[in-house]
């Protein structure tokens, strides 16, 4: 279970790589710290949720990390469609990632190791550890945007999750097709719901 | 009229024997040094002519008729290729590269000895395959390769450019981590369900080379005398033998290193045969290893198992020989009081086995594994003979006649009896030669004609020395109390009558309880049995039989064309009691085309990385420990983040999993020091191995055509394509342990299903120990036979008979309730006992019968009388004789002294026990033949004793 909720973990922090983080002038160790106290505070609840909605809504940038994950398919999507898919990514990061991330939190231990800043680009590295079950490695990467930090990817073990998830993307659209994609995701979201 | 004629030849028989008896003693007593000088130049002759022409056989194959097919083949084949039959020397190192250095240096020392040695194999030179190796893989294999250079690229990558430890690990745990990513954000998005219209079919992750690889680790760090063996065939695929290991000879698992040697033929064949080489290959082994620690080597091999056989043997019948030596003088002096009698009785036996061997150089012309014992054997039979002689003579003697009479007294009673029981023992044995097996003919024919030789030693020799001593020495009374053991036996008697029903009773008891055991009565097949505990070919191939699939017998079969061949090596290999068949078939590999083609789609995954890989980096321990805990967390029991499709076998996982938590643990108590030394080690191992199989994969991604048998390298051809190229050799390996007897049954009857001409070590064996074993019940039970019907028509009574035969049944039964006492199985050795426990057993009642009908006095005064002291010296020297036997190392040899011992002890105590008390109440006249009449000074004082017995 832990794995899951780390992976949700993960997901989430893929997810808001796009986002121009609302950096309020912090280091990008305290950007990261940022996001995973919102993560581990998280609580079911109608206050929650809307907390959620709020920190992903001013944090998150969806719209570009939609339009990185499907290529050259965003440019095919009517301007509705393309707010339909952004709305799915938030949907599916807020109901489905936020809770099991928050969970995965709960018993571990979070240590910031390394804090690497090269010119607009910056990487932050956590060790998450379990005593009985081992440790893993997160990286961030951040890249400073109109004097904000904003995180650009997550690294499970130097595993990107963004290019993995822009891989998968790819491959069922062109397996399937666009609506196949967003089919699943709705499926997804309906099941976690 | 038929019992009128049956009585006329009777009393013709009778007389007969009685004129023949009346000529020897009289030829004795008249013409004593004649006949002395006589026998003396026979017997010289004999040893002149022994010592000059007999031979010693050592081959099991020896002791089988040269018109079995099966042993014809044999022959054949090992005249026709190279490589059967060899000495084996087997090494096991601490690593691979050791035992690589080892056998190189053996093989350089071993080709320089050419006086002990013709041929030395120990490496395979596969130039002439160059190109074509990875046709050895199987279609599959080369796919799967394929898949792992494709899904492993990144990895294979890393390790070409930077080897080592670390960024093996690394790249797994990565790859893990691919997989588990990929997985974790496909579920996320709902991409992990199949797609509606075409569910895809994904392959579970291979995570067999990581576990091999943990539990190699796991090993290393663990275990003290650890040897290196290869994870990387869950990486490659499994290669053929041939094209592995550099072209040394390996078990499968790298344990063992082999090296052939065929040893100089020696012109004085014997049990030194092969001795002197085998001796020379072991000098070189013990004087390299020194310079190896930790290597362990030994020989061993059909040729090397005969060779330690014989010579174990031949030096257990030498000290057995000295202890039977001691002991039966030891025995005759006790008895006798007197250094005359058994300086006789020794003189008359050996004059007997001078002419014995004789006899046999002229008739066989060699001995065997079996024959060799001819001489104790001989003595335990025959030396009754002079025992029974020297006691009546004594007794004869004593009673006051002079030298002639007393003679003539053991000419016309003992004589008689001691002929009776030789004419019953060598019929006995030429009952033996009925036996379908070579080795138990010649056993029929040399025991049977000696014990007639022995016989007339004992009737020539003994009586003239008896005549000629007389002269120098002349015999005087002993004193009463000097009478041998005279108390003793006195006193026996006298217990006999006192507790008669008692001892009936313990006897019937003793008895009903032998029978008893008798289902728990086996035979034991496994021919490494019968050798020394630690005897090093035996060690060696037991060792070989238990870490290996394979022990070094082997079946073969031929056949005419490599077509035919891989269609017979196919038929084999589906058998379940076959391991693997190595054949032509098995060096050129089967749908090549294919398999060229699949090579070739190799190419463009390896081209552009390096063929050489750098030097390992030195293992940062601190960085591995972290990477192993990082798989861990992703190996975890619950770990649901699988999918399902691709999640590896439980069992597989579970075992990495165990392996893992080894390494750790391993990595946390070992002291660092010790850790890396070891882990470093581990690497170079690792790296070395991976750089042979990349630089093999590397060179051999374009063949230049199939593999054809002119590709075969010349050291292989010789070895499974005859002289002449018209047969093609199948060697089959069994899977199970073919020395028992019901694996090796399974073997030789499945394999004849597919071939009845299927020959070699196995089949061989199988049949001369079921020949053999069928040979000595058979032969058991036509001396039995023989034995009863020579001793009704010479005792001619149905009654006296019976009670002759008493002492032997008797002793039998009782034998085996001691075989299952003291744990004894029958085998291949000791069975020889059976004929011989007729003979010797059948001796002692017809004497006693013979004396009790001469004298009509059983119970006592038959166990005080010369004749029951004679049974029991007889007995006792044999006991000894063969009882000498236990002090052999051979277990075989020992097998037989035991279990002879416990016979011949059987058969004594029923024959002085049970049968002197049945013959208190047994009629002197029975039914049948007309009784035998002795000699007629003999008859008025026999008349005068029995009238005197009655009243």
């Amino acid at each position: 279970m832990r794995i899951r909720r780390l992976t949700s973990f993960c997901v989430i922090a893929a997810v808001v790589f796009g986002v121009v983080s609302q950096g309020w002038g912090e280091t990008p160790a305290e950007i990261v710290k940022q996001l995973i106290g919102s993560v581990r505070s998280y609580k079911n609840t109608d206050n929650s949720a809307a907390q959620v909605r709020k920190v992903t809504e001013e944090t998150l940038a969806i719209q570009e990390l939609a339009q990185h994950v499907l290529g050259p398919q965003w440019g095919k999507l009517s301007a509705r469609e393309q707010q339909d898919f952004v709305q799915l990514l938030q949907d599916l990061v807020q109901k489905v990632a936020y809770p099991k991330s928050a969970e995965f939190f709960r018993d571990l231990q979070i240590e910031f190791t390394t804090e690497r800043v090269n010119g607009n680009e910056a990487e932050v590295e956590t060790v998450v550890s379990h005593p009985q079950e081992g440790v893993v490695t997160i990286g961030y990467r951040l890249r400073q945007k109109a004097g904000r930090w904003v995180i650009t990817d997550v690294l499970l073990d130097d595993v990107s999750l963004v290019t993995n998830l822009r891989t998968q993307m790819q491959q069922v659209i062109a397996k399937e097709s666009y609506q196949g994609l967003v089919r699943r995701m709705r499926e997804k979201l309906a099941e976690e719901s | 009229m038929p019992s009128r004629l049956m009585t006329y030849l009777g009393r013709r028989l009778v007389a007969g024997e009685r004129e023949l008896l009346q000529f020897l003693a009289r030829l004795n007593t008249t013409y004593p040094q004649t006949i002395l000088c006589v026998c003396a130049l026979a017997t010289v002759l004999c040893v002149f002519y022994t010592a000059r022409n007999l031979q010693f056989v050592t081959g099991r194959n020896d002791l089988i008729a040269s018109d079995k097919r099966y042993l014809q083949l044999d022959e054949e084949y090992a005249r026709e290729f190279m490589g059967i039959d060899q000495v084996v020397v087997v090494v096991e190192p601490r690593d691979f590269q050791q035992g690589k250095d080892f056998v190189s240096r053996l093989a350089a020392v071993l080709e320089r000895d050419t006086t002990h040695v013709t041929e030395v194999f120990y490496r395979i030179d596969t130039s002439s395959l160059e190109g074509k190796k990875l046709l050895y893989l199987t279609p599959d294999d080369l796919r799967a390769l394929r898949e792992s250079l494709e899904e492993y690229r990144d990895l294979v990558r890393d390790l070409t450019v930077l080897p080592g430890l670390n960024t093996l690990f690394r790249a797994i745990n990565q790859q893990v981590s691919t997989g588990m990513v990929s997985h974790l954000v496909s579920g996320f998005l709902g991409l992990d369900a199949p797609a509606r219209e075409a569910p895809e079919e994904r392959d579970p992750v291979q995570i067999g080379f990581l576990k091999s690889l943990l539990q190699e680790m796991a090993r290393a760090l663990t275990t003290p005398a650890y040897r290196y063996s290869s994870p990387w065939a869950d990486f490659f695929g499994e290669a053929d033998e041939l094209i592995e290991n550099d072209g040394y000879l390996v078990s499968s698992d790298r344990r063992f290193l082999f090296l052939m040697v065929e040893p100089r033929e020696s012109e004085e064949a014997g049990f030194a045969e092969g001795a002197a080489s085998i001796a020379a290959i072991r000098r070189a082994i013990a004087e390299l290893r020194p310079a190896f620690p930790g290597l362990e080597a030994g020989v061993t091999g059909t040729k090397a198992l005969d060779s330690d056989e014989a010579l174990s043997a031949q030096t257990d019948a030498q000290v057995a020989a000295v202890v039977s030596f001691i002991g039966v003088t030891l025995l005759y002096l006790l008895f006798f009081r007197k250094l005359r009698h058994p300086l006789l009785i020794v003189t008359t036996l050996a004059v007997g086995l001078s002419w014995t061997m004789g006899f046999v150089t002229l008739t066989v012309g060699h001995l065997t594994i079996i024959t060799v014992f001819v001489a104790p054997m001989l003595l335990g039979l025959a030396d009754d003979f002079g025992v029974h002689f020297i006691a009546r003579y004594e007794e004869e003697r004593s009673r006051g006649q002079d030298v002639v009479a007393a003679l003539h007294g053991v000419f016309g009673n003992t004589v008689r009896g001691i002929s009776a029981g030789a004419f019953t023992t060598a019929l006995a044995f030429a009952a033996v030669m009925l036996a379908d097996f070579r080795g138990m003919q010649e056993l029929g024919l040399i025991a049977g004609g000696g014990i007639l030789l022995c016989l007339l030693a004992t009737v020539t020799v003994l009586p003239a020395c008896v005549m000629v001593m007389e002269t120098y020495w002349p015999w005087k009374a002993a004193a009463e109390e000097k009478v041998a053991l005279a108390g003793v036996f006195s006193g026996l008697g006298t217990a006999i009558r006192k507790g008669r029903w008692v001892l009936l009773a313990l006897s019937g008891l003793l008895t009903l309880g032998a029978l008893a055991t008798v289902p728990t009565v086996s035979f034991d097949y496994n021919l490494l049995n019968l050798q020394a505990h630690g005897t090093e070919s035996v060690e060696w191939e037991l060792r070989i039989i238990a870490h290996s699939e394979r022990s070094s017998r082997d079946a073969l079969a031929t056949a005419s064309s490599p077509e035919e061949a891989m269609r017979k090596a196919a038929a084999f290999e589906a058998l379940p009691s076959v391991e693997t068949v190595e054949s032509v078939a098995a060096l050129i590999p089967t749908e090549q085309e294919e398999r060229i083609s699949l090579v070739r789609a190799l190419a463009p995954l390896v081209e552009d990385l390096p063929p050489v890989l750098a030097a390992p980096s030195p293992v940062d321990l601190a960085a591995l420990r972290r990477t192993l805990d990082s798989l861990r967390l992703k190996l975890r029991e619950d770990n649901t983040e699988w999918d399902p499709q691709r999640k590896p076998a439980e069992d597989e996982l579970r075992e990495a999993r165990q392996s893992l938590y080894t390494v750790i643990e391993g990595l946390q108590t070992v002291p660092t020091s010790v850790a890396q030394t070891i882990l470093e080690h581990f690497q170079q191992e690792l790296f070395r191995d991976f750089q042979e199989k990349w630089s093999l994969l590397r060179s051999n991604l374009n063949p230049p055509g199939p593999v054809t048998l002119a590709d075969i390298p010349p050291q292989l051809a010789r070895r499974f394509v005859s002289n002449d190229g018209s047969k093609f050799l199948l060697q089959i390996y069994p899977k199970k342990n073919v020395w028992e007897r019901e694996p090796l049954e399974e073997f030789v009857t499945q394999l004849r299903q597919v071939d009845p001409d299927v020959t070699g070590s196995p089949i061989i064996g199988y049949e001369s120990i079921r020949a053999i074993k069928d040979g000595y019940i058979e032969g058991g039970f036509y001396a039995f036979l023989a034995i009863a019907v020579v001793t009704f028509l010479t005792l001619r009574r149905v009654g006296d008979t019976l009670l002759a035969l008493l002492p032997l049944s008797l002793g039998m039964i009782w034998t085996l309730g001691w075989m299952w006492l003291f744990g004894l199985q029958f085998n291949l050795a000791n069975l020889v006992v059976v004929p011989l426990i007729i003979g010797i057993g059948i001796e002692n009642g017809i004497h006693l019968v013979h004396r009790f009908r001469e004298e009509g006095e059983g119970g006592p005064a038959l166990v005080a009388g010369s004749t029951g002291r004679a049974v029991t010296l007889f007995s006792l020297t044999t006991m000894v004789g063969f009882g000498s036997l236990m002090v052999a190392q051979y277990y075989g040899i020992f097998s037989i002294g035991l279990l002879l011992t416990l016979a011949v002890g059987s058969v004594l105590v029923a024959s002085l026990v049970v049968l002197p008390l049945l013959l208190f109440h047994a009629p002197l006249q029975g039914v049948g033949m007309p009784s035998a009449h002795p000699l007629p000074e003999e008859s008025l004082a026999q008349e005068k004793r029995r009238a005197s017995g009655r009243r």
